[in-house]
């Protein structure tokens, strides 16, 4: 089981991350970084706030006191080397790294300011305000239907009926996919193609109203176009969501998100809005790293 | 700056910046050419000068289409995309910088009069030549100080400009006959002057190109100022 250390002291204020401004975040300068002056803009809520993250799987420690603000209603994106820590960030999120034996954890994650590794954090209910699609499209072994019916059922977003009807139809139109399944509700989701099983996961995230959709390499493998219709997903979905991506493609990265956020060891390297962040890096590893000149 | 991971890539940025450069000197010899004909009259010169803007026309287009497969086939990020992005915006200046220059040659015609009887065209053929030499180097040194130096010399032009049209006026109230060669000459310092303003944007795109920061629309002294607050931050 995770331990989840949780510093005893009060809990330095979180400034609004000025996002215009470069970030680095590692060992000492994560003080520096929550005792900052920047109240950045205050139409802007941050919807997640990292603060000083520290994990280890067993003796390896894979994140440096990472400190970050993720912005509500926005697609953030984390980009950087295999092994540099973004999945890793992700999956505190949502505390999906709790079912690692030896993962160790320092620091806060809080989810609209509430710390969701405290004691009292029900994790089954964290989920469903943090949803997350995996990199392989893993729809049930349900019909089409109870893929999208069977989570709001237990949580009781929604009951049989009329009204599940309506709550499927929905998911499945604003995950694009209605059209393309309507007819043929009852066959297994595993039948459809990938992106179209891709696209039922998000349906199927979406359908317990989360304030968060975690995405873990969504189209890594998909085909183009249906990279293309989970792109134009996330675009439409931000409206309601906040939604945070690990990508390896950086134009997929360039072209979805609003921020970007460059980790390289663990650490995060740079924090920047999507567009400085592809045309003007202020740091050089970020830039190495966006140009293919790195290692 | 580190290798491309693709050498391929970093192959063909060097094709860019050497297509570039020839650009440059083809240019640069065409002003040089067209002011030679206008001070000495010669037709055939102007003519060679004319037949030459072909070249030029040649190099923008192999250059736009050496910068569109970049994109298509690396999509370029950061310093490398703001390369790219510049030298489409450098070749269009030197097209047109080209293009004054046979404007200029095409006055020869019109000329019965030495311009060397205007001193100020002879400070502004100096002042033009500096600033585009400057540019050149500043482009290839990815040195802003001296593109920073270029845009600040654009000035210096561009007060010579106004006084070289003082005289030009004095001296066709002074000799009527004459009018159409004080304005052929006129229409040269008009062309310098506009070929200053070439040289100026190219100064400005290699400033970006290097610290990141638009500089257009921006003055000279905000231009320093940016320029220092990157040193600072380097």
């Amino acid at each position: 089981m995770t331990e989840a250390l949780i510093s005893d002291g009060p809990v330095a204020r979180i400034p609004a991350v000025n996002l215009s401004s470069p970030l680095t975040m590692e060992g000492n300068d994560v003080a520096d970084a929550i005792s900052g002056e920047s109240e950045g803009d205050p139409t802007l809520n941050n919807m997640i706030a990292i603060e000083n993250l520290r994990l280890w799987y067993g003796e390896h420690q894979a994140l440096h006191g990472i400190t970050m603000n993720i912005r509500e209603r926005y697609v953030t994106a984390f980009i950087g080397p295999s092994g540099c820590g973004k999945s890793t960030l992700l999956r505190c999120v949502n505390r999906m790294n709790d079912r690692i034996a030896d993962c160790r954890i320092q620091g806060r994650v809080s989810l609209d300011g509430m710390d969701i590794y405290e004691p009292k954090v029900d994790v089954v209910r964290l989920r469903t305000r943090v949803g997350m699609v995996f990199q392989k499209p893993n729809p049930f072994p349900k019909t089409i239907y109870e893929n999208i019916a069977f989570a709001p059922r237990i949580h009781g977003v929604a009951q049989k009926g009329s009204e599940m009807d309506e709550l499927v139809e929905t998911c499945l139109r604003r995950a694009g996919l209605w059209d393309e399944v309507k007819d043929k509700l009852q066959q297994p989701g595993t039948a459809l193609s990938g992106g179209q099983q891709q696209r039922l996961c998000i349906a199927r995230t979406i359908a317990v109203r989360p304030d968060v959709i975690l995405m873990d390499e969504p189209c890594s493998a998909l085909d183009p176009i249906a990279t293309a219709k989970i792109e134009e997903l996330i675009d439409e979905l931000k409206n309601e969501f906040t939604i945070v991506i690990v990508t390896h493609n950086m134009q997929q990265a360039a072209r979805v998100s609003d921020y970007t956020a460059f980790f390289y060891l663990g650490a995060l390297v740079e924090y920047q809005d999507t567009n400085t962040m592809f045309t003007s890096p202020h740091k050089t590893q970020t830039e190495d790293y966006i140009t293919g000149r790195f290692g | 700056m580190p290798r491309h991971t693709l050498s391929r890539f970093d192959t063909e940025l060097v094709a860019l910046d050497d297509l570039i450069l020839s650009m440059f000197k083809l240019t640069q010899h065409n002003i040089k050419g067209a002011l030679k004909a206008i001070y000495s009259g010669d037709e055939a010169l102007a003519e060679k000068v004319t037949s030459q803007d072909e070249a030029v026309n040649a190099l923008e287009v192999q250059i736009d289409e050496l910068a569109r497969r970049l994109i298509v086939t690396h999509q370029p990020a950061a310093s490398d995309l703001r390369q790219v992005f510049a030298a489409t915006k450098i070749v269009t200046d030197l097209e047109r910088i080209s293009d004054l220059a046979i404007d200029i040659a095409g006055e020869v015609a019109r000329l019965d009069v030495g311009a060397e009887r205007v001193g100020q065209l002879k400070v502004m053929q100096k002042l033009v030549m500096a600033q585009i030499k400057g540019a050149r180097k500043a482009y290839f040194d990815r040195d802003v100080e001296a593109a920073h130096q270029v845009i600040e010399q654009d000035g210096v032009v561009n007060d010579a400009y106004e006084a070289c049209q003082r005289v030009m006026l004095t001296l066709m109230l002074e000799s009527t006959k004459q009018i159409t060669s004080y304005l052929a000459l006129s229409n040269v310092a008009a062309g310098l002057g506009r070929i200053g303003d070439h040289i100026t944007n190219i100064a400005e795109m290699t400033i970006y190109m290097v610290i990141r920061h638009e500089v257009r629309h921006v003055s000279p002294e905000r231009i320093q100022a940016l320029i220092q607050e990157q040193d600072d931050d380097d």
